[in-house]
């Protein structure tokens, strides 16, 4: 049973090298929140998704995941992880789709091969993701938009609270997005799944999040997309940021 | 035709043969899929340090290659995680080290072992403790690969999800250095420091032009693999030629065939 809040951050900081890409985050997100980190290249929107991962060490503050230090095991099994791009390595060696979907499952077993619950568990994450026709398919044939929903649906394989994405569609076509977006929000909505992904598409944040981050370095932000104040993001992301007006909402 | 099975040594480079390309691929596909080939290259060079070794100090050569291999395995991933070092780097500084120590071992060594062999392989030196070691070693890489399956081909797949899922990458990376270790050290007398890499390497690359998935990968380098062990060690007895040259250009063929069915196809 997923605990509230169910990450909770306190005065995180992260230094990489001698530059510190964080700096003194506090923030909590409750379960079932769809939530936007916007903020600009270098800003540590990856970096603070890699720290609520575990795979990175605070130099201060702590992480919490469902009551569990974030690096700790027990964390990991409840998050789901949805990277930028997905490994080079998938497009030269040969991997099935089911395979991929499989590995999704790693966090729960670690050792022997696959039982009936676990091939069950594959077949419902390809079925979430409508791609139940891909699952013999090499991954590396498939287009980017079905490579992304496969990433989803081996994230959704573990059967996760939480799921992370990193800028996830920023070498998809626009009708693969729409499909992208409508299925996370499917799973926020039906299975109250906690939906965290750091993005540049600020329309996507206003039209389909609940709440949005805005980081550079600090959490300059932390409110609903709609009480956004045009002059904040301004300030926070410089002269070129352009409010960009949506049907639903505009920022 | 099949007289070859009337001598002891020739039965003996056969199992040898038939284990070590089920080994070999077993392992070598993690390898590959991780673009960490070039390792067992290093560790058969490191390894040849641990036959002069064992050589010198009156030791099992294989047993002192088993030694220093595994301890190259742990020194190069440990270097490597630290990335102070590129990969390579590290990796030319355990290749070209690691045969130098060799040649220099073996040139105080006064006893007449040929060092020849344990560079292209030699039918005629595998003796029973060899394949106690081979068997038991093969055994060990099977069981290990098949308990920890799906760990190994989520670090394949991407280190970063594998971390993110909760598995100890570093202790799965120094496990595959090591059983690369035991499989280079242990095919040193058969296939020979020079050549094991090849048949660690080449059936995968050959399974890899004709499969659909990971683990069909593994079965058809296992088939490419145990060909070409049988077949070259039969061209080795017949022509007089060294086995792990007949067994690697045996493998080169598959891949040749495999390349060449492929394309057939497009």
């Amino acid at each position: 049973m997923p605990i509230n809040p169910i990450i909770s951050a306190q005065n995180v900081s992260v230094t990489l090298g001698k530059h510190k890409v964080l700096e003194s985050v506090t923030f909590e997100i409750e379960t079932g929140e769809y939530v936007g980190i916007v903020g600009p290249n270098g800003g540590g929107k990856s970096t603070l998704l890699k720290a609520i991962l575990g795979l990175l060490p605070l130099s201060q503050g702590e992480i919490y995941v469902n009551g569990n230090r974030a690096n700790k095991t027990a964390a990991k099994k409840h998050v789901g992880y949805v990277p930028q791009y997905f490994s080079n390595n998938l497009f030269f060696f040969p991997m099935s789709v089911e395979e991929v979907v499989a590995t999704g499952r790693v966090g729960l077993k670690i050792f022997g091969g696959l039982n009936k619950e676990d091939h069950e568990a594959i077949d419902e994450a390809l079925k979430t993701v409508s791609a139940q026709s891909l699952k013999h398919r090499l991954f590396g044939d498939l287009s980017g938009g079905q490579r992304q929903r496969i990433a989803i649906a081996r994230a959704m394989a573990g059967d996760p609270e939480i799921l992370l994405l990193d800028e996830p569609l920023s070498a998809v076509d626009l009708p693969s997005q729409k499909h992208f977006y409508e299925i996370l929000s499917r799973l926020n909505k039906k299975r109250k799944l906690t939906v965290i992904m750091a993005t540049h598409d600020l329309e996507m944040v206003a039209v389909e999040a609940s709440r949005v981050l805005c980081l550079n370095q600090r959490l300059h932000a932390s409110c609903h997309p709609e009480d956004v104040v045009p002059q904040q993001w301004l300030e926070t992301f410089g002269e070129n940021f352009k409010p960009v007006h949506h049907q639903k909402h505009h920022v | 035709m099949f007289d070859f099975l009337n001598y002891g040594f020739m039965v003996r480079a056969l199992i040898a043969g038939v284990l070590i390309a089920l080994a070999a691929p077993t392992l070598g596909i993690f390898l590959v899929a991780r673009r960490s080939s070039l390792l067992t290259d290093t560790l058969s060079h490191t390894a040849l340090a641990g036959v002069g070794l064992g050589i010198l100090t009156g030791f099992h050569p294989l047993l002192g290659a088993l030694l220093v291999s595994i301890l190259a395995a742990n020194g190069i991933e440990k270097i490597i995680t630290k990335g102070k070092l590129s990969t390579e780097a590290v990796h030319a500084l355990f290749l070209s080290g690691g045969l130098a120590v060799a040649v220099f071992l073996m040139s105080l060594s006064q006893t007449p072992v040929s060092f020849e062999s344990y560079l292209f392989g030699s039918i005629a030196t595998v003796s029973a403790s060899d394949l106690w070691l081979l068997g038991g070693t093969t055994l060990i890489i099977v069981l290990t690969v098949l308990t920890f399956w799906w760990p190994l081909v989520t670090l394949a797949l991407s280190e970063e999800l594998a971390e993110a899922s909760g598995v100890q990458i570093t202790s799965v990376k120094v496990g595959l250095a090591v059983l690369a270790a035991l499989t280079v050290s242990l095919s040193l007398k058969i296939v020979g420091g020079l050549l094991i890499g090849a048949l660690i390497v080449v059936p995968v690359l050959s399974a890899m032009q004709v499969s659909r998935s990971f683990r069909s990968t593994l079965f058809i380098a296992i088939a490419f693999a145990e060909a070409a062990a049988l077949i070259g060690l039969f061209l080795s007895y017949t022509f007089n030629i060294p086995s792990g040259s007949a067994i690697v250009l045996m493998s080169l063929l598959g891949f040749l065939f495999a390349l060449a069915n492929r394309q057939a196809k497009k």
